[in-house]
């Protein structure tokens, strides 16, 4: 469990091997991101079981042509448990670095370009919140308010603000000593456009980076919550729950139930931070092209 | 520890190829020379030309993946073309040592000097171990380190640019090797310094009766300390003889031009400097011919398809150079040739 | 001595900090805080009792004092489910989470530090690519996905190490040890990778360096001018990254701790969260941000020592 980029990342950097071309895997963790974003948009349209309703099918029985995946306990059917579990993930992970993002982006962007004093002074805070860790700042806000959805991804999203704020201040700060925006800034344009017709549009890519990389670790965070009871309650099926009923009390008599929620996490957070990590090898390569 | 029998560095048709993304690399192509124990040598040539390659293959340091060695080294009397990588430490200190131009870089920067200094001599089983302290005192004493009890313990960076070069110097010379090996040993450092490390080097050799290969781009410094003179370009070695008789007579061009455009270099004051016209040479494209045919004032058309090889023609016999129209021999130098026509000529060729 | 002063400087700024966080914390719970801390059912009398002393009717800049002199005494009240004093229980809990972290830092750096070594000394290679890619994929898989993964193999599947259970360490080590084998081991996949990551990243960049191959001249053997030279240099990373992951490896160890319900904070702080228990919730958070902080100072004064380059 953890939100810290900077981790991640150095991992990412390590393991990067520089290269022009974004490659097969990254389309498939395209394809597959698309999939999953799909399925929760549309879940309720789809031909699914109710994923609360129990005993729809014979408890513990495997994958069978009715119920792909097979049925929990509780004779829920997994798949579509699992599909609407994605809804709390991607809702969480989506929205939460997207407020983030505009937060943190908006701050960074005006602490990062011309403004010392108060550069200064939201550095500062940043620095301060990114230095608790995590999981201890969640759980404090989950046990002051509840652990209802709206409350997760707020947090979350609380959680991301000074990170993602850190990378977008050095972004502008390394763009707005380039050769173009110091021609704009003596040719007069205001400083409101060249935020945001000069830089903003540079620093996108970076956006982009770690914002795929923000949306695997928000899931993370999600179903690290959700894992210790602290997210959407049950019966609401989300992935972090459903492994823990599985792991905790049928690992041994049927382990598919703990696997499915588990591969889907996974999947999908190697799917973000690798097209996180193809996609920041491509900009620095062709970066370094120009 | 393997013993050296001979007392000649003697290297025969010596190739060095990297394999690289863009293809084969010949950094060091058929380079042939002899020495003897106990005298100076000095490899000049611009960045590019092989030197370093050249210097790092004589004692084989070049990590040796993507590589490929022919031809052979006799160093004294040991094959090293034929050992084995493992029986390579063998040699290192102890017959051979090198130096390095950075001696930021080239020191451990979170070892103390002592250290660096011990950890050499400790390969030498003569050293007992009680006395290491004292030896690594007085090597820092024999290459001019003032106050070598307080400089033992500091680190590199807390050491001025030419005492890190003295410590560097004191490392490879530790283990008296018979032959030491300096890659730009002054280039980082101030001009002040330069002139100190070089009489420290000489002075060395002289004492100890130490094979010196001087590595540089300096003229200056090759007249100044070398006994020989090899001059490379662009992988091969196109002149070779005795540094008094080069810098006086050069034979092929590219010598000429080098002496030309060298400052320190001692010439009659009316002569002007000269730079060298046009880079080098790409090294996966090498021009057919005289590879230094395309920069050359001098070169005819016999010059662009056929390459020359190392003679030593009529001169004397231990002054060699690969040129077809040795500069004494060139009475009608065309002098601005359009040597645009040439390399076209060479193109539909 | 001055980056010392520095550092000290921001841990004590990152403390008071830490406290007020710890302070806000019952403020910032609706209702009366006396309440909360006493629960739903408290009656009228306990609660006057505790808003006297709490000093809840004064200012709030003196009921931070008062709340800050009471955590320096050890005065954190006590768990209103089940009446034991909030300082006991931490105590009674703390020692199995120190023991999990510890054990797994043992076992990630143990083997991530030949692994790097191997794959440093051909880049590239298959060895290289196969490690870096195994990383890459543990460090995305969270504990709570490869816990369960792991009991299934060990205890499940092979049966060689049990599942849950758990043996005080001063009862018994060896069963100690093997209950806490596979938490350990859980906890540790993650700093593994980052760690060989780290070390081989860093590794592969010295072993390029002249004063290595100027070692390699000197007559040393390959594997003393990796480990004297090579290692030595690259363990810097390597503390700095461990101090900068100390949260992540905490808040870890709780996450773990639930998986294999083993008596730690971190099983205390979520058991807490469920029962709101806030000043059990509020004792821990505030141990966690101090003892992170502490731990960064530790590392960046200790980096001095090990780097001579940053001293003076």
């Amino acid at each position: 469990m953890n939100l810290t980029f900077s981790d991640s990342n150095t991992v990412v950097k390590a393991s990067k091997r520089q290269s022009n071309k974004l490659g097969i895997f990254f389309w498939i963790c395209v394809l597959w991101i698309v999939i999953v974003i799909l399925l929760a948009l549309f879940a309720p349209l789809l031909p699914l079981n109710n994923p609360n309703k129990t005993f729809v099918c014979q408890p513990l029985s495997g994958p069978s042509g009715s119920h792909l995946l097979g049925c929990d306990d509780l004779g829920r059917d997994i798949l579509s448990r699992i599909i609407f579990g994605a809804r709390v993930s991607m809702f969480v992970g989506i929205v939460s670095i997207a407020i983030g993002l505009i937060i943190g982006g908006f701050f960074g962007l005006i602490s990062g370009y011309n403004n010392k004093k108060l550069d200064t002074l939201l550095n500062s805070i940043a620095n301060i919140i990114i230095s608790f860790p995590t999981l201890i700042l969640l759980l404090a806000i989950v046990a002051i308010f509840n652990h209802s959805l709206i409350v997760i991804t707020l947090s979350i999203s609380f959680i991301s603000i000074p990170l993602l704020f850190r990378v977008i201040r050095s972004a502008t700060i390394s763009v707005s000593n380039k050769d173009f925006v110091q021609a704009a800034k003596i040719m007069g344009s205001s400083k409101i456009r060249i935020l945001f017709v000069e830089i903003l549009p540079n620093i996108t890519p970076i956006i982009f980076v770690y914002g795929c990389l923000g949306i695997g670790s928000a899931i993370i965070a999600e179903g690290t919550l959700a894992f210790l009871g602290l997210s959407v309650s049950l019966p609401t099926p989300s992935w972090g729950n459903m492994i823990a009923e599985g792991a905790q009390t049928y690992l041994k008599r049927d382990f598919l139930l703990t696997l499915w929620p588990s591969l889907m996490i996974i999947f999908t957070v190697i799917c973000f931070n690798f097209i996180s990590q193809r996609f920041e090898s491509k900009f620095n390569s062709t970066e370094g092209a120009i | 520890m393997i013993k050296t029998s001979t007392d000649t560095l003697s290297v025969k048709n010596l190739s060095v190829t990297f394999k690289t993304n863009r293809g084969l690399l010949k950094a060091v192509d058929n380079v042939s020379f002899d020495i003897k124990k106990g005298s100076v040598l000095g490899i000049v040539g611009e960045s590019g030309s092989g030197k370093t390659v050249l210097s790092r293959t004589l004692i084989r340091l070049l990590p040796e993946t993507n590589l490929m060695i022919k031809g052979d080294i006799d160093l004294f009397g040991i094959k090293v073309t034929d050992l084995k990588a493992r029986k390579l430490k063998n040699i290192y200190g102890h017959v051979a040592s090198i130096i390095f131009q950075d001696p930021l870089t080239a020191l451990n920067p979170v070892m103390k000097v002592k250290k660096q200094l011990a950890e050499t001599l400790k390969t030498n089983p003569n050293i007992p171990k009680k006395q290491i302290k004292e030896e690594v005192n007085e090597l820092l004493q024999s290459v001019g380190i003032p106050d070598p009890r307080t400089k033992a313990n500091s680190y590199p960076h807390q050491l001025s640019g030419g005492q890190r070069q003295r410590v560097m110097i004191a490392s490879a010379i530790a283990n008296s090797p018979q032959l030491l090996i300096a890659d730009e040993p002054t280039t980082a450092l101030d001009v002040t310094i330069q002139l100190q490390i070089l009489k420290l080097l000489k002075s060395l050799q002289e004492q100890n009766d130490m094979t010196l290969i001087l590595i540089t781009h300096d003229l200056g410094v090759v007249e100044y300390v070398c006994d020989y003179v090899g001059v490379m370009y662009a992988g091969t070695i196109v002149e070779f003889g005795p540094t008094k008789e080069i810098i006086k007579n050069p034979l092929m061009p590219y010598t000429r031009a080098l002496i030309d455009s060298t400052p320190s270099i001692h010439r009659p004051k009316s002569e002007k400097l000269k730079p060298i016209e046009r880079m080098i040479p790409d090294p996966f494209n090498l021009p057919k011919g005289c590879r230094f045919a395309p920069r050359c004032r001098y070169a005819q058309p016999r010059c662009l398809i056929e390459s020359p090889k190392l003679t030593t023609g009529s001169g004397s016999a231990n002054h060699s150079y690969a040129c077809f129209y040795p500069l004494k021999e060139l009475f009608f130098a065309p002098q601005d040739t359009d040597l645009n026509d040439w390399t076209q000529i060479s193109e539909i060729d | 001595m001055k980056f010392a002063l520095k550092k000290l400087a921001i841990l004590l700024i990152t403390a008071i900090v830490a406290s007020l966080f710890g302070f806000l914390f019952e403020h910032l719970i609706p209702g009366n805080p006396a309440i909360a801390i006493l629960g739903p059912q408290a009656n009228p009398h306990n609660i006057k009792v505790l808003t006297d002393r709490l000093g809840l009717n004064k200012p709030l800049v003196d009921q931070y004092f008062i709340w800050l002199k009471n955590m320096f005494t050890g005065h954190m009240g006590q768990a209103y489910s089940n009446g034991v004093p909030v300082r006991s229980l931490i105590a009674q809990n703390y020692a199995e989470t120190v023991e999990l972290i510890i054990g797994s830092q043992i076992i990630a750096l143990i083997v991530a530090i030949p692994i790097a070594f191997r794959a440093a000394l051909k880049p590239n290679k298959l060895f290289d690519r196969l490690t870096t890619l195994v990383s890459f994929s543990f460090y995305s898989f969270p504990p709570f996905v490869v816990g369960p993964i792991l009991v299934l193999i060990f205890a499940v599947k092979a049966g060689i190490l049990p599942a849950s259970g758990y043996v005080g360490l001063s009862q018994s080590i060896p069963n100690n040890l093997k209950d806490m084998a596979l938490p350990m081991l859980t906890l540790a996949l993650g700093s593994f990778a980052l760690y060989s990551q780290i070390l081989r990243a860093e590794l592969v960049s010295i072993l390029k360096q002249d004063f290595i191959l100027l070692a390699k001249s000197k007559g040393l053997g390959k594997y003393k001018i990796i480990l004297k030279h090579g290692f030595r240099l690259s363990s810097l990373s390597l503390v700095t990254i461990s101090g900068l992951q100390i949260g992540t490896l905490i808040t870890g160890a709780f996450v773990v701790e639930y998986i294999f319900q083993l008596p730690g904070l971190g099983t205390l702080i979520v058991d807490s969260i469920n029962s709101k228990d806030y000043l059990v919730i509020q004792a821990v958070s505030v141990l966690v941000v101090v003892a992170v902080a502490l731990v960064n100072t530790a590392v960046d004064i200790s980096y001095a020592f090990l780097d001579p380059r940053i001293r003076k």
